[in-house]
């Protein structure tokens, strides 16, 4: 990684966040970046594929998510629990996360493990498939459907997450469930559906390799050719789309749950991804809500005392993305008292552009959270493979961050009139009615 | 995500950072050719893939080792220079932290820590935090049991930005009434919300049952009724025992020393003493009988939390390294056995680890996991066989040198940010460890054999005498506890989300005496 600051250093002018990389593209369609770093001696491979919870089925939601636990269970010459016990006994770990757009999953270790690394993915992108068997989808579904228990279900909340989807996107839409899908649906996989989903998604057309380290790039592709270039080429598959959604009024959604305050998520449907539009709602979420000075913050828990917290954000997605407000309130303050202080907030931001200072300091964290993602080598790996996916082979991260340079206060202003308007889904939630001495009416 | 094995918090949080390092013998086996199952080769390919790859062997990794200078104040100063960062971090630490909290007042250290981030030098709370943004930094301020810690980080030309901010908000707050109130009342809630939330709860009642609800035995952020019995008085008495004798300064970045050390002479030179310094740890920690078994109430919930467990080591003891590789194979890893047990093995858990608190003081280590409320008797006799296990029988020699590469990486993992090399140069002032701590770890690491592993472990951990905590559905967990005759503990004392004990008690499991949880300590 490579800094080039300038001599002296404008308010909010760019820092250059530079990684010096080799692109390849290998005749089955698999794309490769190689991004070498000798001052650490590490390397971590990122295998991006392009399949995510938007693809999945009618009847087979969270699928995408259970197939990513799928691919640790075992190839004909890495079989289970090899992928794990392999790694960790020459010091690397794994890990892997899905989501609506994306199935991504990284190795990292001693840089002496590389070609260990690259053995284990080829052996399960060529294999995988046929070594599949319904115990091993016995065992995931269970780890699965703990997985769904210990982050939603047994999470404060977390029903928010199944309520939200569905309400902010029409029927039929791929983003109108979430990522870790109903329990039934997950209980209702069958092999024959892991083989399909494999054989339809995990192709090598369809992913995208990146090795970040202390690697020779040279080395390191010769090594990428041995074990991928054999990989036979396969058809590209095509992900999911759907028209642009819209929603023309309120949706207001009423929830309770096992809990002692009040809560209200507002959400928004907002520009995808890699877009212009998409970086101004980015900073119009870090005005609103990243930190002790933003504008939700200040006003409702500081000023206020109306909130215990509250978080703001534009979660990019590649077809369309969300805007969401969150707040917790205070003990005894009604879930309407919340919603109507952020509600003037939105409306301040609509109706008024943000001082120059407060789109400056948003842009600086932007470019300073970019320069903290490239520091350690399984985010830096993470990134680059999301920049190609985003804007193509051999995008910068310049070209990420160019998006946010022309942004000013009256364009800001101009974005959140046309995303934070009438149509959203409101979420509240209040507690459950308390059963007088509920522990022993159970 | 497939797994988040967390490294355990508890109330020790920021200084429980257990860094494993590198250099990485070649731990595996040679390559052995793997017999070809299922259908034949069919691809050219496959004879590429019937062949393990060689693993060679591995540089050393060259960690840093801090220079540390003194500035006019005699406040120490750790530098630890990386001309490529491109990023700087500066930090203050000192050594007083939520061990300090008198009795009944606990979370002092830390609404002190939060008071500092509520308007300093004349600057409100949110010029304050504006001026952190304008800079791109982070300013995280906080308080765990063995210090008090200020981190700021950004882009390297700020900082002479970050160290005057740096000195505002650990010299100068401005404690306000005003700002008192909100900062107490936003505490309340965040103290509320967690009452809810079964894992909260679950460390909570874990570590009352641990120290009793004393220094080391209470929540870092304090409890309801404690907040509310807090003054502004309170903090500032608590902020005005912070001294430059017990405090330093921590910078990592592309900075030359020089340059860092003019940057905070200037912004910290001048800071004197107000008055004696005092570490006011756990001199008054009495040790406590604890109980086997506690367990906070959430009727209804679909999963128990559980954590099995008892004191451990302070930071400083020889055994901290034996037992941080015996907890990598136990715990600390994907493919330990706890893990695999309840994960893999069983599919009762998304995952299940284990894990030391170091600090100061003895710290703690808990094995822990969440599972389906349905089998968590099941679940606990698995715990404690596995923890029984680790007593009982020494390492393989696999699982040795598995924990020596994790162990390495992890430290090379680490150092990678300025923000974390920070956080670990701080433990080595906070814990008055060798400035060549993590240089010397690798080779301390390998050292380590089957024997001295097991002989730390045995010192330690006790298996037969570790409390279980439980967060869930006391009924459902209840009903199967006392249906399962394996299980030889004793009723459960109730303690409520904060950890602290109610008065009602629960039925005897097992038919086991329940005398184990009749002498407790009393609780405020």
């Amino acid at each position: 990684m490579v800094f080039a600051l300038p001599l002296t250093l404008l308010l909010s002018a760019a820092p250059q966040l530079t990684v010096p990389v080799t692109h390849a593209e290998l005749p089955n369609g698999l794309k490769v970046i190689i991004a070498p770093d000798r001052t650490v001696p590490g390397v971590v491979i990122n295998l991006l594929y392009h399949v995510g919870s938007r693809d999945e089925q009618p009847g087979r939601t969270g699928f995408a998510h259970l197939f990513e636990h799928l691919m640790f269970m075992g190839a004909r010459y890495v079989p289970y629990p090899q992928f794990d016990t392999l790694m960790e006994a020459g010091g690397g770990v794994n890990n892997a996360f899905t989501s609506y757009d994306i199935t991504d999953y990284h190795s990292v270790g001693p840089s002496n493990l590389l070609e260990t690394f690259l053995w284990m993915e080829s052996d399960r992108l060529l294999t995988l498939g046929q070594e599949m068997t319904q115990e091993k989808l016995e065992t995931q579904r269970k780890v699965v459907l703990n997985e769904r228990r210990q982050s939603y279900e047994n999470v404060p909340y977390g029903k928010v997450e199944d309520a939200l989807p569905p309400a902010l996107f029409p029927k039929g839409n791929p983003y109108s469930w979430p990522v870790i899908g109903s329990a039934a649906d997950l209980r209702a996989a069958t092999l024959q559906d892991v083989k399909d989903f494999f054989a339809t998604w995990y192709v090598p057309s369809n992913a995208s390799l990146v090795i970040a380290g202390d690697v020779d790039p040279a080395q390191a592709l010769a090594l990428v050719n041995k074990y991928f270039a054999f990989l036979p080429k396969r058809p590209l598959p095509q992900q999911a789309t759907a028209p642009t959604a819209k929603l023309a009024s309120e949706v207001r959604l009423q929830l309770t749950d096992k809990v002692d305050l009040d809560k209200v998520v507002i959400a928004w449907l907002s520009p995808r991804s890699g877009t212009t539009e998409d970086a101004a709602c980015d900073l119009l979420a870090s005005i609103l809500g990243r930190g002790k000075a933003s504008r939700l913050y200040q006003r409702l828990v500081y000023r206020d005392q109306l909130a215990t917290e509250v978080s703001v954000q534009q979660e990019p997605r590649e077809l369309q993305s969300v805007f969401s407000i969150s707040a917790l309130a205070r003990p005894g303050v009604d879930v309407h008292a919340l919603e109507k202080a952020i509600d003037e907030e939105v409306e301040q931001l609509r109706s008024q552009q943000p001082t120059l200072a407060e789109v400056e300091a948003a842009r600086t964290l932007v470019y300073t959270d970019a320069a903290r993602r490239l520091e350690s080598l399984v985010s830096r790996a993470q990134y680059l493979n999301e920049l190609q996916l985003t804007y193509g082979v051999g995008a910068t991260v310049m070209r990420d961050l160019d998006r946010y340079q022309g942004l000013t206060p009256a364009g800001l202003k101009d974005t959140a009139n046309q995303v934070l308007g009438v149509g959203r889904v409101v979420v509240e939630v209040k507690p459950e009615p308390k059963v007088a001495n509920a522990q022993e009416a159970k | 995500m497939r797994a988040r094995l967390v490294a355990l918090a508890l109330a020790f949080g920021a200084c429980n950072f257990a860094p494993p390092k590198p250099d990485m013998e070649p731990p595996l086996p040679p390559a052995k050719p793997q017999a070809v199952s299922g259908p034949a080769a069919t691809v050219s390919g496959e004879s590429v893939l019937a062949q393990r790859p060689p693993i060679p062997p591995l540089g050393p990794f060259d960690a840093p080792v801090p220079t540390v200078v003194t500035l006019s104040n005699g406040l120490k100063l750790y530098i630890v220079v990386r001309p490529s960062a491109g990023l700087e971090a500066v930090g203050f630490v000192t050594r007083q932290g939520a061990a300090a909290d008198p009795l009944g007042k606990e979370g002092l250290a830390s609404i002190a820590a939060a008071m500092l981030q509520a308007g300093s030098a004349g600057k409100s709370q949110a010029e304050v935090a504006a001026a952190a943004d304008a800079m791109g930094a982070n300013l995280a301020v906080g308080a765990s049991t063995d210090a008090l810690a200020i981190g700021l980080s950004a882009l390297a030309p700020q900082l002479n930005a970050m160290s005057t901010l740096l000195a505002d908000v650990a010299l100068r707050p401005n404690l306000k009434l005003s700002d008192w109130q909100k900062v107490q009342g936003e505490r309340l809630g965040e103290l509320t919300a967690a009452r809810n939330q079964p894992r909260a709860a679950a460390r909570a009642a874990f570590l009352a049952a641990l120290y009793g609800y004393g220094p080391l035995g209470h929540p870092a952020e304090g409890n309801i009724a404690s907040v509310k019995g807090l003054r502004l008085a309170d903090a500032k008495a608590f902020l005005a025992s912070v001294s430059p004798g017990d405090s330093a300064l921590v910078a990592v970045g592309s900075a030359s020393t020089e340059v860092v050390q003019a940057a905070l002479e200037a912004a910290f030179g001048a800071w004197k003493p107000a008055g004696r310094s005092a570490i006011r740890t756990r001199a008054d920690t009495k040790p406590v009988v604890r109980p086997r078994f506690v367990l906070v109430d959430f009727p209804g919930k679909p999963q128990s939390v559980l954590l099995v467990g008892q004191p451990g080591v302070p930071r400083s003891s020889p055994d901290v390294l034996p037992l941080e590789l015996a907890n990598a194979i136990v715990g600390g890893s994907f493919t330990s056995r706890l893990n695999q047990n309840l994960r893999e093995q069983h599919g009762y858990s998304y995952g299940a680890g284990s894990g030391f608190a170091f600090g100061r003081g003895p710290g703690a280590f808990a094995a822990r996991t969440s599972v389906q409320t349905d089998v968590t008797a099941k679940a606990v006799t698995e715990v404690f066989n596995e923890l029984s296990r680790l007593v009982a029988e020494p390492l393989t020699a696999d699982e040795l040198s598995k924990g020596k590469a994790l162990l390495a990486f992890e430290l090379v993992e680490s150092l990678q940010s300025v923000s974390a090399t920070a956080r670990a140069v701080a433990d080595i002032f906070l814990f008055d460890l060798p400035l060549d701590e993590y240089k010397t770890y690798v080779a301390r690491l390998q050292a380590l054999t089957p024997a001295t592993v097991q002989d730390a472990v045995r010192r330690t951990l006790h298996p037969t005498e570790m409390t279980l905590a439980i967060a869930g559905d006391a009924k459902a967990v209840l009903a199967q506890m006392q249906a399962d005759s394996a299980l030889k503990l004793p009723a459960p004392q109730l303690r409520d989300p904060e950890g602290k004990l109610l008065g009602r008690t629960a039925p005897s499991v097992s038919g086991a005496a329940a005398s184990g949880t009749s002498r407790t300590s009393p609780h405020p």
